[in-house]
């Protein structure tokens, strides 16, 4: 191996080495053998898919599909009744609230306040009222709101009672100390003329 | 080692006095009015009414505002508000309340946050009082504590409450007219 020829290396047509030669018949074996291919017997070739499964497949996906627009149409519709069946409360704000004695927001009542405010009990806009009727009505109040709810557009209305309430009330309040202010004002002015007089 | 100890002592006890202090200054500076304790009265009350409405509510009561111009100029004034809170009771009999119910309602309206800017007492009337709490350009929040010897009545407005707007709500919804006045421009 010491005096290679390395003409036997690159093309065989040196004197050979033992050792390649060797290393030749040992590795030999494992060179490439071309030989043709056994496909056993019970292997048939895989046919073409059917037509079927593919037109299955869609079916299925058109159920599917159907199944749930179909559930959510029976949900939308129990959603809507259950709107419907509200029952009427006395208020529809965050906290549990009482028996509010305030008359309806759209009557001129003059001074209010929860003293004089009359016996009829408040009633939040539209009890029981069906969802495109109160979808309708806020349409009618020319309020863009496609994209409230129906249980929203029910708490606004709501919501937007109770503010009227409120400034109501905290109106009458206000006047109430404004007049005796003015009152106490006029008769300590009264009191100096008489004075100076 | 010591003085280490009592280096790190002092500046824990100085720091949680500067929290606490914090702390106290903005619960003092809250313009929320706990009214919880007057629930209590309902029971004994022949009307109640009892109006919470916060920021997410007024904003949404305000998409239902703007029919007409009365009510764009509501939405206009409830703009600027982040909860409106009222609650009044009125009783057949006087006395079903005490001076301690309105007492825990004035103690919290004494801090120095809040400006009376209104008291009224009168024996034939009752008494009102006016409470603002105002920073250096806005008012904050509005109270308002109103009793009778058949009624007490507690309004409690949170954020930029716009006297003059309101002023112009006077008569509009039913609503009685304030009587707030603004000012006169001064002549020069």
């Amino acid at each position: 191996m010491n005096n290679l020829n390395d003409d036997y290396l690159w093309d065989k047509t040196g004197e050979p080495d033992p050792e390649i030669q060797q290393l030749e018949q040992v590795l030999g074996t494992l060179r490439y053998q071309p030989r043709t291919l056994d496909i056993p017997a019970g292997l048939a070739p895989v046919q073409k898919r059917a037509f079927f499964p593919r037109l299955l497949a869609i079916a299925a996906t058109i159920a599917i599909m159907l199944f749930g627009l179909g559930l959510w149409l029976s949900m939308h519709r129990q959603q809507r009744t259950e709107v419907t069946k509200v029952p009427n409360k006395t208020t529809t704000t965050g906290s549990d609230v009482g028996t509010v004695v305030i008359p309806d927001v759209g009557e001129d009542l003059g001074p209010v306040s929860p003293t004089d405010s009359g016996t009829q009990p408040i009633h939040p806009v539209n009890h029981g009222a069906p969802t495109h009727y109160v979808a309708r009505k806020a349409r009618r109040h020319g309020v863009a709101t496609p994209e409230l709810a129906a249980s929203e557009i029910k708490e606004a209305e709501a919501a937007k009672e109770q503010l009227m309430i409120a400034l109501r009330v905290a109106s009458s309040k206000l006047s109430f100390a404004q007049k005796k202010a003015q009152e106490i004002n006029s008769e300590n002015l009264t009191h100096n003329q008489h004075k100076i007089g | 080692m010591k003085s280490l100890f009592q280096k790190s002592l002092k500046t824990i006890a100085l720091a949680s006095l500067v929290v606490l202090s914090a702390t106290a200054t903005a619960f003092a500076q809250n313009p929320r009015i706990e009214t919880n304790q007057l629930d209590a009265l309902s029971a004994k009350a022949s009307q109640t009414v009892d109006v919470n409405i916060d920021e997410r509510l007024i904003g949404l009561a305000a998409k239902f505002l703007g029919k007409d111009d009365e009510e764009k100029k509501v939405k206009e004034i409830v703009a600027g508000l982040k909860g409106i809170y009222v609650k009044s009771f009125e009783f057949e009999k006087e006395g079903e309340y005490s001076a301690t119910d309105l007492e825990s309602i004035r103690s919290q309206l004494r801090n120095t946050a809040w400006n009376k800017i209104v008291n009224i007492n009168s024996k034939k009337d009752g008494s009102v009082e006016v409470y603002l709490m105002s920073n250096a350009t806005q008012i904050s929040g509005l109270a308002v504590l109103a009793s009778d010897l058949k009624e007490i009545t507690v309004v409690n407005i949170i954020g930029n409450v716009d006297l003059e707007k309101l002023s112009q709500l006077e008569g509009q919804f039913g609503i009685p007219e304030l009587g707030i006045e603004s000012k006169p421009k001064r002549k020069n």
